[in-house]
């Protein structure tokens, strides 16, 4: 498979998952608001965003394993460069959080989005800036 | 490291992306190598090698 199809299969993945995630968040969210369900299927609902996420990790897993080795260093590099941005947010935040009483309060599923923003830019603007992404 | 690839991708007449078809890289590897942004690992080093019929030493060299 070449390298085109290998970022197009990733591209749309990612974007495909981002939707989806998207999608279920407000589905999901507008489900629970409206309808009195018992606490096992409000669960079972609240994974549904889930299932987006893990096809996106796996989708990244997938794109890494299979492209050449230069863009694997570099996609690589971003990853982690997106990795740091999130432990970044988090690791701040929640000690503003723990220390401070009159902060608002953010919930943890942001971390996804942040690091999938994070991930974008890195992958746009940083160490793999040159491998075909944008 | 510095690298000769560019130079003797030139003189077969090839673009970045006929070289990375024979390689079996992406044309942006191809560009990361020339540039001297990524330094490729030996079997990938062995293969360009061989590719232009070359030793590694002769394409490659650490100045």
């Amino acid at each position: 498979m070449s390298a085109k199809t290998h970022l197009r299969r990733y591209m749309f993945g990612i974007l495909g998952g981002s939707l989806g995630y998207a999608g279920a968040m407000i589905g999901v969210s507008l489900a629970l608001k409206s309808t009195a369900l018992p606490l096992s299927a409000q669960i079972a609902l609240s994974l549904i965003p889930g299932l987006f996420v893990l096809y996106m990790l796996h989708t990244i897993w997938q794109f890494v394993r299979c492209v050449d080795e230069a863009q694997r260093y570099f996609f690589t590099q971003s990853f982690v460069v997106a990795t740091f941005a999130v432990l970044a947010f988090s690791g701040v935040w929640g000690l503003i959080e723990l220390l401070v009483d009159d902060v608002p309060h953010v919930p943890i599923f942001w971390i996804f989005p942040v690091f999938f923003v994070s991930l974008g830019l890195s992958s746009c603007f940083g160490p793999a800036r040159h491998m075909g992404l944008k | 490291m510095e690298n000769r690839l560019k130079e003797l991708r030139a003189e077969k007449g090839w673009s970045q992306a006929a070289l990375g078809d024979e390689l079996n890289i992406s044309r942006q590897s191809v560009n990361a190598i020339e540039k001297g942004r990524y330094d490729p690992s030996l079997p990938l080093a062995f293969k360009i090698a061989r590719l232009f019929e070359m030793k590694i030493e002769e394409i490659f060299s650490d100045n």
